[in-house]
C-alpha cells in the first residue's frame, strides 16, 4: 500500500497539469454523490458532556446585521460605528474583502484594519466615535501598528497592489502585485501617503514593531509571512521548496525583519531574515520537524515553516512566536538576530495563531485559530481544548503547560467563533485578558492561575444570521486607556467599558485605569508599572480580602487610612504612621500565607510603603 | 446618594431597547476617500462617491477550485468515518474526528461561497445539511458570469451542470490526492494497527493533493482574486500543512 501511496504520489504531481481533463470527471461527481452516505457529524461515543452554564443569556439569541440580540455581563456597552460606505457590502455583509481587521492605537486615535484599507476613528468621545480618514488600499489582511507619524500595514493576498488600486493583480506572475509590509507616512492625517512597499515572498499575514534601545533613529518590523510563496519571477529569490543542493535559498522556515528609518521611510528595507525554526545543532533549516528525517518520499515542504504571529515583550527581551504548529520563546536582545530559546507543541492545537504575556512574563498565552476564523468552533460539541487558549508557565526560560480557556459558552452553527486577537487588562495584582471570539463576542478572563482561568465579564451579539453562517464577529478586542475596543467584522467599532463586579472591584479598576498609553500595538507588549496611588493600594487591598487573607474590617481600617494620606496635611502625616504599622502587620502576615497571598501582601506593602516615602517627601 | 424615584415607562422602554440593541449608533458616511499611489506617489483625496469599491470578480478557476475541493473534501469524510469502529488508536479517532469537523463546516463554507456567486453547489454539501439561503440567486446561471474574463482557462465553465455529459473516458482521472475505490476498499477492510497506518498514510496523501490544488488555484491566470477566496485557500494549505506533520509524527509513534 505504502508503494501504491509513493506512485500515486507521482500521479499526483502529473495531474498538477491535467486538472483541466479531470473537470469532467469532476462535473460527474457533482450529480453523483460518493459511496454511503456521508454524516454532518462523525460518530462519537456519547454526548459531548455540558461544559457550559445552561442558562447563561448568551445562549439563543436572536440574529440579525445590525439589530441582533445581546447580552452582556459586567461591562457597559458605549457605542457601536459601522464601518463607512464603501466598506461594507449591503447585499453581503460578511464578505471578507471588506472585512474590518485589527487594530492600533495613538492618543486619542483608532486606526481600523481592513481587507480593503484602513480607517481612523478618533474616540476622545467614547459614546460617539467621529470618522478622521479613510484610506483604500486592498490587500487583506490589513493589520495596523502605528508608531510616531508612521502606520505599517500588512498584505497577503494576491489582489494586493503596488499602487493600492482596487482593480486587483491576477495572474501567478504580476509586476503590479504587492505582497508585503506598506508604510503610511500619516503627518496629515488627512491625506497620509504611502511612503515605502517592502515586498516579501509570502507576503505579510501580521507583523510587529520593535524598537532598538541602541538605534532610536530606527523601527523594525518582524514580518509573519503565512501565505503560499510567491513565483520567484516575481520576486526574485522567492523558492518555495527547500533545495537540496541550497536549503538556505528556501523562502520557507524563516520571519523577516524589516529596518526602517524614522527620517527616510522610504530607504525601508529587510535587514535579515532569520532561521528561528533551524536545529541548533545540525544548522537544518526545519529544526522543529518533529522525529527528524521522514525517510525517502517525504515532503520536506509540509511543517512548521512560517509563524503567524509575533508578540514582543521588549522589557522581557522576549517574544513569543506562534508558528503554525509551534509555540517558540526568542530571544530578542539583538532585535536583527532573534534566537530561540525554546519551543513548545500542544497536540491539541490545530494552527498556533497568536500569543499574549502576563504583565510579570511569566505566563504565556498561546491561541489556537482552528479552522481559519471562518468556521464554527465553539459549538457545545467541540472540544473545549480545540479552538482554545493553551496557557504555559515560563519557567526558567522554559514552557510548561498549565492549562486551557475556552470561551465558556456553546455559539450556534451560523456563528465563526474561535480563541482570536486580546490583549491584557492592567488591573494590579492580577492577570486579565480581554480577548475576541469573533461571533462568540468579547469576553474578559482571570488567568492569574494559568491552571484555573475564568471568565468576569462578556459581550455577546446574536448571530448575523440564523440560517447560514455569515462571517462577522470580533476579530480584535482590546483594552485601550479604561475602555474596551472591539474592531466587529461586519458591524464595525465597538466601543465598552468593565464595570464593576463580584469579580472585579470599583477599586481593582480605578487601578486599571491609571495607566495609559501614548500609543499601543497589541503584539507589542508594555510592561505595565502602577504608580504607588492608594487606589493601587486599594486594589490588592480588595484581592486579599476576596482571598480570605484580610477580613472586611481590616479593610475598612486600611481604607480610611488611605482616606487621610490623601486628605493631605496633618491627616495625612497621621496615616503614614498608621500605614507603617500596616506594613509590619503585612510583614507578619506573609510568613503565615498562601504564595498567592505572600506574592500580593508584598504588592501591597510595597504600594503603601511608597505611599510613606512620597509624603516624606 | 441617588435620587430614589421610580423609572417611567418610557424609561424602562428606552432601558429594555439600550439592552436588547445597543446599534443604533453611528453610521458614518465616509465623507472623503484617500487613494493612495505606489510609493513616492502623492495621495489623491477623492469624495466617496468617486472612490471605486470595485474588486475582482470570481473566475471560473474559483469556481472549478471550490466545487472540486468540496468534492476531495467529501472522501476525506467518507476516510475519516471509518476510524470510529476500525480504528485502534484513541489519537487516530481523535485526529480523525478532528479532520471529519473541520472539513464538514469547510465543505459548507465552500457551498456558502458558490451559492452566493450563483454557482452549482454539488449535491453533497446539501447532503450534509447544507441550505441554500432565500436570499441568495438560485442556481446556476453561467451566463451571468461571461464576462468576469479567463472562463475559457476551464471548459466547465460554459456546460449548465444539470446537462453536463461528461467523457467516460476520463471519469478515473481524478483530483491530485484522491484514493482510488479499490483503495476505499482496502482502507475500508483494514482494522486495528494496520487500519491506523493505513488511515494516516493515505490522509497525508490525500492533504497534499488538496495542497497541489491550492497551489494550482494561485497558479491560474486568474484565480485567487475573490475577496474571500485567498483566506479560504490559504487555509486549507496551511491547516493541511500542520496536519500532515501532526499525521507524520503519528505515524513515527505507531513505529511503522
Amino acid at each position: 500500500m505504502t508503494n501504491d501511496l509513493t506512485s500515486r504520489r507521482a500521479v499526483a504531481r502529473g495531474a498538477l497539469r491535467r486538472m483541466g481533463a479531470a473537470v469532467f470527471s469532476a462535473a460527474l461527481l457533482l450529480l453523483i454523490p460518493l459511496s454511503g452516505a456521508l454524516h454532518a457529524q462523525a460518530a462519537s461515543d456519547e454526548d459531548p458532556p455540558v461544559w457550559w452554564d445552561t442558562e447563561d443569556p448568551r445562549i439563543g439569541l436572536g440574529a440579525g446585521w445590525l439589530d441582533a440580540e445581546t447580552a452582556i455581563l459586567n461591562m457597559e456597552f458605549l457605542s457601536n460605528t459601522e464601518r463607512p460606505e464603501g466598506f461594507y457590502d449591503p447585499d453581503n455583509v460578511g464578505n471578507l474583502g471588506l472585512a474590518n481587521s485589527d487594530l492600533a492605537f495613538q492618543g486619542d486615535l483608532v486606526f481600523v484594519g481592513s481587507f480593503a484599507g484602513w480607517n481612523a476613528y478618533d474616540i476622545s468621545d467614547p459614546m460617539a466615535p467621529e470618522l478622521v480618514t479613510s484610506v483604500l488600499c486592498p490587500g487583506g489582511q490589513g493589520d495596523l501598528s502605528v508608531y510616531r507619524h508612521l502606520l505599517f500595514m500588512s498584505v497577503e493576498a494576491g489582489n494586493g497592489r503596488i499602487d493600492c488600486g482596487t482593480e486587483g493583480a491576477p495572474g501567478p506572475v504580476n509586476p503590479e502585485r504587492f505582497r508585503g509590509i506598506r508604510v503610511f507616512d500619516i503627518s496629515d492625517l488627512d491625506n497620509p501617503v504611502q511612503v515605502a512597499a517592502v515586498q516579501t515572498c509570502r507576503g505579510s499575514h501580521t507583523h510587529t514593531l520593535l524598537e532598538d534601545a541602541n538605534d532610536p533613529d530606527h523601527i523594525y518590523v518582524y514580518n509573519s509571512g503565512a501565505a503560499g510563496v510567491r513565483s520567484p519571477e516575481e520576486l526574485e529569490g522567492c523558492i518555495g521548496e527547500v533545495p537540496e543542493e541550497d536549503p538556505d535559498a528556501s523562502a520557507l522556515f524563516r520571519i523577516e525583519v524589516i529596518k526602517v528609518s524614522l527620517d527616510r521611510p522610504e530607504e525601508a528595507h529587510i535587514a535579515s531574515q532569520p532561521r528561528v525554526f533551524a536545529d541548533d545543532e545540525t544548522g537544518d533549516i526545519a529544526g522543529l520537524w518533529p522525529g527528524g528525517d521522514h525517510g525517502e518520499g517525504t515532503q520536506r515542504s509540509a511543517t512548521t515553516n512560517h509563524c503567524h504571529d509575533i508578540t514582543i515583550y521588549p522589557d522581557l527581551g522576549l517574544a513569543a512566536g506562534a508558528c503554525s504548529g509551534n509555540g517558540i520563546l526568542l530571544d530578542i536582545t539583538d532585535p536583527v538576530n532573534p534566537v530561540r530559546v525554546d519551543e513548545v507543541i500542544d497536540t491539541n492545537f490545530a494552527y498556533w495563531h497568536s500569543a499574549t504575556f502576563n504583565n510579570d512574563g511569566t505566563t504565556v498565552i498561546f491561541t489556537d485559530e482552528w479552522g481559519g476564523g471562518t468556521s464554527p468552533r465553539c459549538r457545545a460539541g467541540d472540544l473545549p481544548e480545540w479552538g482554545a487558549n493553551s496557557l504555559f508557565r515560563i519557567v526558567d526560560g522554559r514552557m510548561e503547560h498549565a492549562g486551557y480557556f475556552k470561551l465558556p459558552v456553546p455559539q450556534t452553527d451560523t456563528e465563526n467563533c474561535v480563541a482570536h486577537n486580546g490583549s491584557l487588562v492592567p488591573v494590579p495584582g492580577r492577570d486579565i485578558k480581554v480577548q475576541a471570539w469573533y461571533q462568540g463576542g468579547i469576553s474578559v478572563f482571570d488567568f492569574t492561575d494559568p491552571a484555573n482561568a475564568f471568565e468576569i465579564a462578556y459581550f455577546d451579539r446574536g448571530p448575523i444570521s440564523d440560517d447560514q453562517l455569515v462571517v462577522g464577529g470580533q476579530w480584535s478586542s482590546y483594552w485601550y486607556n479604561g475602555l474596551i475596543i472591539g474592531s466587529e467584522i461586519a458591524r464595525g467599532l465597538d466601543v465598552l467599558r468593565l464595570t464593576p463586579s463580584e469579580h472585579l472591584t470599583e477599586n481593582e479598576l480605578r487601578a486599571a485605569n491609571l495607566i495609559s498609553f501614548d500609543e499601543f500595538n497589541p503584539q507589542h507588549q508594555p510592561r505595565v508599572e502602577w504608580p504607588d496611588h492608594p487606589d493601587v493600594a486599594r486594589a490588592y487591598t480588595d484581592q486579599l480580602v476576596r482571598s480570605g487573607a484580610v477580613t472586611a474590617e481590616q479593610r475598612q481600617m486600611l481604607f480610611e487610612v488611605l482616606d487621610g494620606w490623601e486628605a493631605g496635611g496633618t491627616q495625612q502625616a497621621n496615616a503614614v504612621m498608621s500605614l507603617r504599622e500596616a506594613v509590619g502587620m503585612l510583614q507578619e502576615g506573609i510568613a503565615t500565607s498562601s504564595s498567592e497571598d505572600q506574592r500580593r501582601m508584598r504588592l501591597l506593602s510595597g504600594t503603601l510603603n511608597g505611599l510613606i516615602e512620597a509624603a516624606a517627601n | 446618594m441617588p435620587d430614589r424615584h421610580i423609572p417611567t415607562m418610557g424609561a424602562f422602554v428606552a432601558l429594555f431597547a439600550l439592552i436588547l440593541f445597543p446599534h443604533f449608533a453611528q453610521a458614518q458616511a465616509a465623507s472623503q476617500v484617500v487613494l493612495p499611489g505606489a510609493p513616492g506617489e502623492p495621495s489623491r483625496v477623492v469624495s466617496a462617491a468617486e472612490a471605486s469599491f470595485n474588486f475582482p470578480e470570481h473566475v471560473e478557476a474559483d469556481t472549478w477550485f471550490m466545487q472540486m475541493m468540496i468534492l476531495h473534501h467529501a472522501q476525506a469524510l467518507e476516510m475519516s468515518e471509518l476510524a470510529p469502529d476500525r480504528a485502534e488508536r484513541a489519537d487516530v479517532r481523535l485526529l480523525a474526528h478532528r479532520i471529519h469537523t473541520s472539513q464538514v463546516d469547510e465543505i459548507k463554507l465552500m457551498a456558502r461561497w458558490l451559492d452566493r456567486r450563483g454557482e452549482a453547489v454539488p449535491q453533497i454539501a446539501f447532503e450534509l445539511g447544507y441550505e441554500s439561503r432565500s436570499d441568495v440567486p438560485a442556481h446556476h446561471d453561467h451566463g451571468a458570469h461571461q464576462d468576469h474574463g479567463h472562463h475559457h482557462d476551464d471548459p466547465a465553465g460554459h456546460h449548465d451542470i444539470g446537462q453536463m455529459e461528461g467523457e467516460p473516458e476520463h471519469a478515473h482521472d481524478g483530483m491530485p490526492g484522491m484514493l482510488s475505490p479499490e483503495e476505499m476498499e482496502a482502507l475500508a477492510r483494514a482494522e486495528g494497527p494496520d487500519f491506523d497506518r493505513l488511515f494516516l498514510e493515505s490522509m497525508i496523501f490525500h492533504h497534499e493533493g488538496a495542497i497541489i490544488m491550492v497551489r494550482e488555484l494561485f497558479a491560474s491566470e486568474a484565480g485567487g482574486q475573490d475577496g474571500e477566496i485567498f483566506r479560504f485557500a490559504s487555509h486549507v494549505e496551511s491547516d493541511q500543512t500542520i496536519e500532515i506533520e501532526r499525521m507524520r509524527a503519528l505515524l513515527l509513534e505507531g513505529g511503522s
